[in-house]
């Protein structure tokens, strides 16, 4: 029991170190992506966006990134993420 | 005398013993943890942000962002009051407020879907306190950037050596993240390549070692500091931090046998007086300025950023919060009392090879300034550290040297570039009342906004004044650990309700941070006269401290049923 619980700390460990290989990259990506759905849901703001017909047609496949947008604009506290990424 | 093999299982013991007895009772009476309860991670599973982890990786993941160059630097410096009183700070520090004030500030976060400790200081108090927190963070990053360049560059100028290894590691980390993240080489074949390169860095460095005296140093890292934090993070960030995770964590484990098994005497005296010679180099009474020089490995208000902002919306189970908040800080204590330890053991030792005369009685008068001006503020822990290495395993004091050098001044450099970047995006958001003026276009420009704060960090640093720097930063940490315990004490008080007197063991420490912290920097404002930038800095967030303060008394007045139930 103990051996097994030993192992899985050392597996979860491992895979510390493979998730601190990527949490940067993966805070760039996710502000890419915030940057794409604005590109397209830019109207819901007020912002210019591409033809209403190509929005319509690629909302569907936006679904999941409204919900996460809509999460992202109540929780507020983008500085609060970027300081807790990078560690000081 | 006492043995360092001693002193280590005394640590080990009072962390483990506390995690149980009053860690556990944390977790019961007053944040009442539920494995029943859903955590934002799957009630929000989006499968970016709120992901649940296994405790393990979450654990690892929270203490490598907790930690980096501040538990070692201040523990070195508070040695001037003895090892025994900032050994004390240091385990009092982690039991009842630092891991209380990490632990909190995640599983407030978690009850409330994963917000930050800052929104809910605007929820809890007013939005006015919530904006205040933006401006703390501003100003303490101009006094990181100044502490840390001047940490880097004194490690540079005085240990030319790991200046190469350090600009190798940089060279070493571009062709990881490029192997990583562009040639997608297998995560582990990549990783086994960049130690190996990374140790061929450190031997390569005795080879040719880059001479440039401190104030070079500093106008190389200035203008590092500014292109660094305009890279895209796969370049440069992400791969050398992900190294630095390898360093921390083999410097921890080889320190902790290390300095368990060597059972040397502690030879430093264990207290010299109440008042050493230590900030500014004046007489430096232990309260209330101890948490000026001891920040992050007691406590530390970046934490409760980290704690709130990843974490929380990572948490699998709310049982995993006391290991990962709590445990994470008793880690960071761990690794402040291998500093303590390895100074008090082979302090002697290092003076003697730095050519100055020390001597038990003229410790506390002599051994800040000493340090800083001759042996070099981290010097002093990493030759102790590679004395403790060679006696323990036989590695030769050089390369243990060179090697807990390149690892305090990576962290260092990690945290100039992101203190940079961070320093960017706030300065961006601070200016926003101008908006529309064309003095807005210029100062938001992305140089611009680098810039500024670089410049004013490189010119507190040229100042050479380390000993005013470090204690301004500490100060400015301490005031947000303190600020962000209130808020924590708040949520405990109005929202979770403890049982019986436990809502004092937050409270408690809460007030006691704030009035200690207070009346420090009003000491240091008064005692030590710092110059007008440095004065100025803290003289703001003084007022600041006070109003939101104020925002916690009237909240606390307010009658529980005005505060939604998490």
């Amino acid at each position: 029991m103990l051996q097994h619980n030993f192992l899985n700390f050392l597996k979860g460990f491992l895979s510390a170190f493979k998730s601190h290989s990527v949490e940067y990259v993966e805070f760039e990506l996710k502000e890419l992506e915030n940057a794409f759905a604005l590109m397209l849901l830019g109207s819901l703001i007020g912002l210019p966006s591409p033809p209403t017909p190509i929005a319509l047609r690629v909302l569907p496949h936006m679904a999941r990134e409204i919900y996460v947008m809509q999460r992202r604009a109540k929780s507020d506290d983008v500085m609060g993420e970027i300081a807790g990424l990078f560690d000081i | 005398m006492m043995s360092s093999t001693f002193v280590m299982l005394i640590a080990v013991a009072i962390y483990i013993a506390m995690y149980y007895i009053y860690g556990k009772s944390l977790e019961k009476r007053v944040v009442k943890a539920d494995p029943s309860r859903k955590t934002p991670a799957h009630k929000y599973y989006d499968g970016v942000d709120y992901v649940p982890a296994h405790p393990a990786v979450l654990y690892g993941h929270h203490f490598a962002s907790i930690a980096g160059a501040g538990p070692i630097v201040g523990p070195a410096v508070a040695m001037a009051w003895g090892w025994l009183p900032g050994l004390l700070w240091v385990w009092f520090g982690n039991v009842f407020i630092g891991a209380v004030h990490d632990y909190l500030a995640l599983m407030s976060s978690v009850r409330h879907d994963g917000k930050s400790i800052q929104w809910l200081a605007g929820n809890l108090m007013t939005k006015r306190t919530g904006y205040t927190f933006e401006l703390y963070v501003w100003f303490a990053l101009l006094l990181v950037l100044a502490a840390f360049m001047a940490v880097i560059a004194g490690i540079f100028s005085r240990t030319p050596e790991v200046a190469t290894a350090s600009v190798i590691f940089m060279g070493v980390a571009v062709v990881l993240g490029f192997l990583m993240y562009r040639v997608k080489l297998n995560f582990y074949v990549s990783t086994v390549i960049g130690l190996i390169l990374l140790g061929l860095g450190i031997w390569v460095g005795f080879m040719f070692p880059i001479k440039a005296s401190f104030e070079m140093w500093i106008a190389i890292l200035f203008v590092y500091s500014v292109i660094a934090s305009s890279l895209p993070v796969w370049v440069l960030l992400q791969p050398r931090d992900y190294l630095n995770a390898y360093i921390l964590w083999a410097g921890l484990v080889l320190g902790g046998i290390a300095f368990i098994i060597i059972g040397k005497d502690l030879t430093a005296p264990a207290i010299t007086s109440f008042s050493p010679n230590v900030i500014g180099g004046k007489p430096s009474p232990f309260w209330p300025t101890i948490p000026l020089v001891i920040a992050c490995g007691s406590l530390s208000g970046f934490h409760a950023i980290v704690g709130s902002g990843t974490t929380s919306k990572q948490l699998d189970n709310e049982l995993h919060g006391l290991i990962v908040g709590y445990g994470g800080m008793f880690t960071e204590g761990f690794l402040s009392t291998i500093v303590i330890v390895s100074i008090a053991v082979y302090g002697f030792t290092v003076f003697a090879d730095a050519g100055v005369s020390m001597t038990p009685k003229d410790w506390g008068t002599s051994y800040a300034i000493a340090t800083t001006k001759q042996v070099g503020k981290v010097g002093i822990f990493t030759k102790s550290y590679a004395y403790g290495l060679q006696d323990a395993f036989g590695i030769p004091v050089e390369i243990g040297n060179s090697f807990a050098s390149l690892w305090v001044a990576a962290f260092a450099l990690t945290t100039l570039d992101t203190a940079t970047r961070l320093a960017r995006f706030t300065f961006q958001e601070i200016l926003e009342p101008l908006r529309g003026s064309s003095l807005y276009r210029v100062l938001s420009n992305r140089w611009i906004a680098s810039l500024v704060p670089a410049a004013i960090g490189a010119w507190m640093a040229l100042a050479k004044s380390w000993l005013i720097i470090w204690p301004a930063f500490s100060g400015m940490n301490q005031l947000l650990a303190s600020i962000a315990l209130m808020t924590a004490a708040l949520w405990v008080i109005k929202v979770a309700k403890p049982s019986g007197a436990w809502k004092f063991a937050v409270l408690i420490p809460a007030l006691f941070l704030w009035i200690t912290v207070t009346t420090a920097i009003v000491w240091f404002l008064v005692v030590i006269k710092p110059s007008v930038e440095v004065a100025t800095i803290l003289g703001v967030s003084l007022v600041l401290n006070f109003m939101l303060f104020l925002d916690f008394v009237s909240a606390y007045k307010k009658p529980a049923v005005e505060y939604a139930p998490a």
